[in-house]
């Protein structure tokens, strides 16, 4: 690259303005959080004086009792095992419909498709209350089947767009080997279309792990019992209960917020890829 | 080969567990919605088809064009306000500034938490009794522009907007960001020798270059603030008053704590007509040619 020679004092304005542009925003993404973790290890007198100070001694029974007696252990357990299985069984069904969908001479496999993308247009909050309906009549409210079922059918539009996408361009040749080779379908989806879209799982994976650990409305809604509650409606519930016991709460929001961040630092080109993936492509 | 590829019963039956789940848990909620919003039903009892009464109970509801009023305030905002921003951002961080990487997991860190810790986060920043809000003013010595962020009706709303803004911001300039990175260099270059200025570089090669990319991020903005629920709902509940009210927040008080499934269908059935609409309507709008490069 060729450096220009002269560089006049606007040019370095602009590149300082545009240094203290950036650091502002990111002081302005950083700093509450971090503001917050300082909160959660002062005493509640403490949080009431002077909102810079850092506390005179470390609480941290604050994240003991946040974990034990705010439950956050089970809206932990919950999410987890919430977040493992939806995103598990999104994967394998997505991953058959767009097998079905891509590499196979059915006719109506591009309506089939249109009918799966009209999903991603639909709001959540226009089916509410006919789902609400459903899960009564089928007794499932309150129950973390309702979730599973919920979360992997919503996640299935966005799933299926992105994994037909990248098994469109496996080529044909491989198939055709496989089936000399004497493969079946079933082996066929296993043994090559699987493998060969490990990419592409992988971005899925992250979205609809995310979608789960973050969603609000419908656990809200499906999950009325306590020792069902997911993170975010264990949380948004925890601001009730412990009104006034700021540091405890805060506590519970900074438990919640570790591994996102956590996984972030580690993976942040896949994460922000996966988040991102049904946008751009 | 042929045979395997013609084999439509496997087809099927690979497609059968999506297209079963998708019909029963997506499709056929969609169609019921639009027939519960001729109903009004109340959850118990028997259901009656009253035609478009709910709609008209509706329509002459101030707390719906409160909603519809605050849903477009978030769109304006989102398109006016986060997007422009975040171009910006997008243009300043891709410009061989040092710690592209930091600020980028700086400005997108908001996006991998959930909602509801943003709103939990910013309800202790705009706490009136030691909030970090009222504590940065109160150090540059503004005391007098210290409000009750969200307790005060004419205020709440903009604190919203704020946090979704913060929320936001990130997301959409990563979106812009691909785009930005994928312009060459020499392009930028090469009009800089030819004496463009650096707003003639970016109104004339830049932004045509991404404009698909842009189209997304609006896109995007709007079917988010239609479909925007979570921040509200965690920060105020739609108060004080129902001076914060989405229609999403207001469908689901009308619904899960009055009962009211016909009139909280019909809500329901103005987001997916709006959401529907305005996606395929910005869609013919922002149509443009792709610059091929």
């Amino acid at each position: 690259m060729k450096r220009r020679t002269a560089k006049s004092g606007w040019y370095y304005a602009g590149r300082c303005s545009a240094c203290l542009v950036m650091i502002l925003c990111a002081v302005s993404t950083i700093y509450p959080i971090v503001w917050l973790g300082i909160t959660s290890i002062k005493r509640n007198s403490e949080v009431y004086v002077n909102p810079w100070a850092l506390p005179a001694a470390p609480q941290f029974e604050n994240f003991l009792i946040a974990w034990t007696d705010g439950n956050m252990s089970v809206f932990f357990r919950n999410s987890v095992f919430l977040g493992v299985v939806c995103t598990g069984l999104s994967l394998l069904i997505s991953c058959m419909s767009a097998y079905g969908i891509t590499r196979f001479d059915l006719k109506p496999a591009k309506w089939i498709e249109i009918y799966f993308l009209f999903g991603i247009l639909v709001p959540i909050h226009s089916v509410l209350i006919p789902l609400f309906m459903i899960m009564m009549k089928c007794r499932l409210l309150n129950t973390m089947v309702a979730l599973v079922v919920i979360y992997i059918t919503f996640m299935l539009p966005t799933s299926i767009f992105l994994l037909s996408a990248g098994m469109r361009s496996i080529p044909n040749e491989l198939e055709e080997a496989a089936v000399i080779d004497g493969c079946t379908t079933v082996k066929m989806f296993f043994h090559v279309i699987v493998p060969l879209s490990t990419p592409t799982l992988f971005t899925v994976a992250t979205l609809n792990f995310l979608f789960v650990w973050n969603e609000y409305i419908f656990a809200l809604i499906f999950t009325g019992n306590k020792r069902l509650r997911t993170l975010p409606v264990g949380l948004a519930s925890f601001a009730g209960v412990y009104g006034s016991d700021y540091a405890t709460m805060a506590a519970g929001v900074i438990i919640a917020i570790i591994p996102s961040i956590a996984v972030f630092t580690i993976l942040q080109d896949k994460v922000i890829k996966g988040v991102t993936a049904g946008a751009i492509k | 080969m042929k045979k395997i590829r013609k084999n439509w019963k496997a087809s099927l039956g690979f497609l059968l567990p999506a297209l079963l789940l998708y019909t029963v848990f997506l499709f056929i909620p969609v169609c019921l919605s639009i027939g519960y919003a001729f109903t009004d039903w109340n959850g118990f009892g028997t259901m009656r088809f009253v035609g478009f009464d709910e709609f008209r109970k509706l329509f002459q509801d101030e707390n719906f064009y409160i909603a519809i009023g605050n849903n477009v305030s978030l769109l304006l905002s989102s398109v006016f306000l986060i997007c422009p921003i975040a171009l910006i951002l997008a243009v300043i961080i891709s410009s061989e500034i040092k710690g592209y990487r930091f600020f980028r997991f700086a400005l997108f860190l908001p996006q991998v938490l959930s909602t509801v810790v943003v709103s939990l986060i910013w309800s202790f920043v705009f706490n009136p009794q030691f909030g970090l809000l009222d504590a940065i003013l109160r150090a540059a010595g503004l005391e007098r522009f210290i409000h009750l962020w969200l307790a005060d009706r004419n205020i709440a709303f903009r604190s919203v907007l704020v946090v979704n803004a913060w929320y936001y911001t990130g997301y959409t300039m990563v979106i812009l960001l691909s785009a930005v990175n994928n312009i060459p260099r020499e392009i930028l270059e090469a009009a800089g020798i030819d004496g463009a200025s650096w707003g003639q570089r970016i109104t004339k090669i830049t932004l045509p270059l991404i404009w698909e990319n842009i189209k997304v991020a609006v896109l995007l903005g709007i079917a988010g603030s239609m479909k925007a629920f979570d921040l509200v709902y965690v920060l105020t509940k739609g108060g004080p008053g129902h001076s914060t009210e989405l229609l999403a927040t207001y469908l689901y008080k009308q619904s899960f704590s009055s009962y009211n499934y016909g009139y909280g269908s019909a809500i329901s059935l103005v987001i997916l007509v709006l959401g529907l609409s305005l996606s395929l309507l910005m869609q013919k709008v922002m149509k443009k040619e792709v610059i091929e490069y």
